[in-house]
């Protein structure tokens, strides 16, 4: 008795033994699958923490404007894969440029600048921000995202941001003859966009 | 002397119970068979033509025909066999599929999913089969389970909708918007692109928003039935080609196509011609040509090189196509 005992307790604890190291299933709690994918982000995540975006983080890596036109009259193609970003599958070339320029003439709804150093202009847009050259340019991407609605939710609040804290504060201080120091993104499909070349400002700095 | 006795009828019970216990761990992700990313190792399909399962959400929609038979006939191309399935835009149909698909031991899958959430559990199980699923046009809303995604950009394509709307409408007037399904990114993409642009104009109010589920006899319905409360619109926009055309059939049968303008989305044959007849105003052409291509491509590439290194979610380039540049397109693309 005492002999069947321990065998049926050994077996017992054969059978626990493996079970433990060879599960036949695994709990997980509903939509516990937050991992989502490496690097994966909410809309308003940037750099893996919950710091919202903020556009002038993204001022620092922008390409001079002069050093862009002349890599566009070297070579347009070689300038797009050196200097632009493209977004996705036969999509436009994205562009995050700087420079310093002075203002040439105001219109409603853009400021004319001649940019020191270049017989050329850059106009900055001021109306309304709708398109997705701001993210395309500072080089957000879809695969960093779950839900391309929270990738297309970066578009939006990116906007928000180049209309409240850099279009609504210097539109009243830009005068023909002021001095700017821009960062602006553009779109360029063609050599024809280059002269004046228009951006989305997301970085104004007015001289006094 | 003690005489042992034992019954050997536990003893047999216990080993199939171990058995089972075994051989059910037996298949799991990360076996011989597979890489850490699930997928089945080159030298066991290297040597004959690979089986590749094009699943797209329906074929009751000439846009999605023209998507699937496209990945299917490009996936022989190659050199593969492939063959295409009809989910009928039904959830449980497409589960099926896979259940078919895993079971008949294909290799890849060109995936247009039918709901963004609710597909994630095939594509899934389809990569703990070793099996790389490849997206095309509608997402899943995972970066961890597809091989690739190949998305047309949608808001930004409806963006310029929206702003081609405003010149063509005016900063005042009523409209009607058709959604798609709900269920599904594409329908909330175009939408909110619409409407980051079309929301910044208050003059311009929309007096009616339903969805008619992408296709073209419910938009029919939903339009007649708005128009019964709503006989003073200026504009329609819709999802989809195929809403816009179910949109139009009810306007010119109360008498109204003249005056209300229809804006889709797609690139379909027949919103083509109908813009090159002044019958809609605008559509946005998506390419299902380039993406079910390319994904097919992919596919290969990834059975035949071992090519691994996919970006997740690759946006596709769209055009806004008005009655000023619908000569250079033709359905579903531009003109060569």
């Amino acid at each position: 008795m005492n002999r069947r005992r321990i065998f049926y307790g050994g077996l017992l604890g054969l059978i626990i033994g493996s079970s433990w190291f060879f599960p036949l299933f695994h709990i997980r709690p509903l939509g516990g699958d937050t991992k989502g994918g490496v690097g994966v982000r909410s809309a308003n995540e940037v750099n893996g923490n919950s710091e919202p975006r903020k556009l002038e983080a993204y001022a620092t890596g922008a390409t001079a404007v002069v050093t862009l036109w002349q890599a566009f009259d070297a070579d347009a193609a070689k300038a797009k894969s050196e200097f632009g970003k493209q977004a996705g599958l036969g999509g436009a070339f994205f562009f995050c440029v700087r420079g310093k320029g002075t203002v040439e003439s105001i219109e409603h709804d853009r400021v004319l600048l001649k940019v020191e150093g270049s017989p050329r202009r850059v106009c900055l847009e001021f109306g309304v921000v709708v398109d997705s050259t701001v993210r395309e340019a500072v080089g957000v991407k879809a695969s960093e995202f779950n839900n391309s609605q929270d990738f297309n939710a970066v578009s939006s609040d990116l906007n928000r941001q180049v209309e409240e804290n850099v279009i609504s504060p210097n539109r009243k201080l830009l005068k023909d003859g002021i001095q700017v120091d821009f960062v602006g993104c553009c779109k360029i499909g063609g050599k024809s966009d280059l002269d004046p070349l228009c951006l989305i400002p997301i970085q104004l700095i007015v001289s006094p | 002397m003690i005489r042992f006795e034992i019954s050997f009828r536990p003893l047999v019970g216990a080993a199939c119970v171990l058995l089972l216990l075994f051989t059910g761990c037996s298949k799991s992700p990360t076996s011989s068979s597979t890489n850490a990313g699930g997928d089945k190792s080159l030298s066991e399909t290297a040597k004959k033509p690979h089986r590749i399962a094009v699943i797209v959400s329906t074929l009751n929609n000439p846009w999605f025909v023209v998507l699937g038979e496209t990945a299917r006939d490009r996936a022989i191309e190659k050199g593969n066999e492939a063959t295409l399935f009809d989910s009928q835009n039904d959830t449980a149909k497409e589960a099926s599929h896979f259940d078919n698909v895993i079971a008949a031991d294909y290799e890849a899958i060109i995936f247009n999913p039918t709901d963004a959430d609710g597909s994630i559990a095939n594509v899934k199980r389809a990569k703990e089969a070793g099996i790389p699923v490849f997206c095309i046009d509608r997402e899943i809303t995972s970066s961890d389970a597809a091989t690739a995604q190949l998305l047309s950009d949608n808001y930004s394509g409806c963006v310029e909708l929206g702003k081609y709307f405003v010149e063509k409408v005016g900063d005042q007037g009523k409209y009607v918007e058709l959604l798609g399904l709900v269920g599904d990114n594409n329908t909330w993409n175009r939408s909110k692109g619409f409407h980051a642009v079309v929301d910044r104009y208050e003059g311009l109010k929309m007096v009616a928003q339903q969805s008619a589920d992408f296709d073209r006899n419910k938009a029919l319905e939903v339009m007649e039935s708005i128009l019964q409360s709503q006989d003073d619109i200026n504009a329609v926009f819709c999802g989809n080609d195929a809403m816009a055309m179910g949109a139009y059939q009810a306007l010119l049968s109360a008498g109204k196509a003249d005056s209300v303008k229809v804006f889709g989305y797609d690139g379909s044959e027949d919103v083509i011609q109908s813009i090159n007849d002044g019958k809609i105003a605008a559509t946005v052409m998506q390419y299902p040509k380039l993406m079910a291509t390319t994904a097919a491509e992919y596919a290969h590439e990834y059975l035949s090189n071992g090519k691994r290194d996919f970006e997740q979610k690759i946006p596709v380039s769209v055009d806004l196509v008005t009655q000023e540049n619908v000569s250079e397109f033709i359905g579903y693309g531009k003109k060569e």
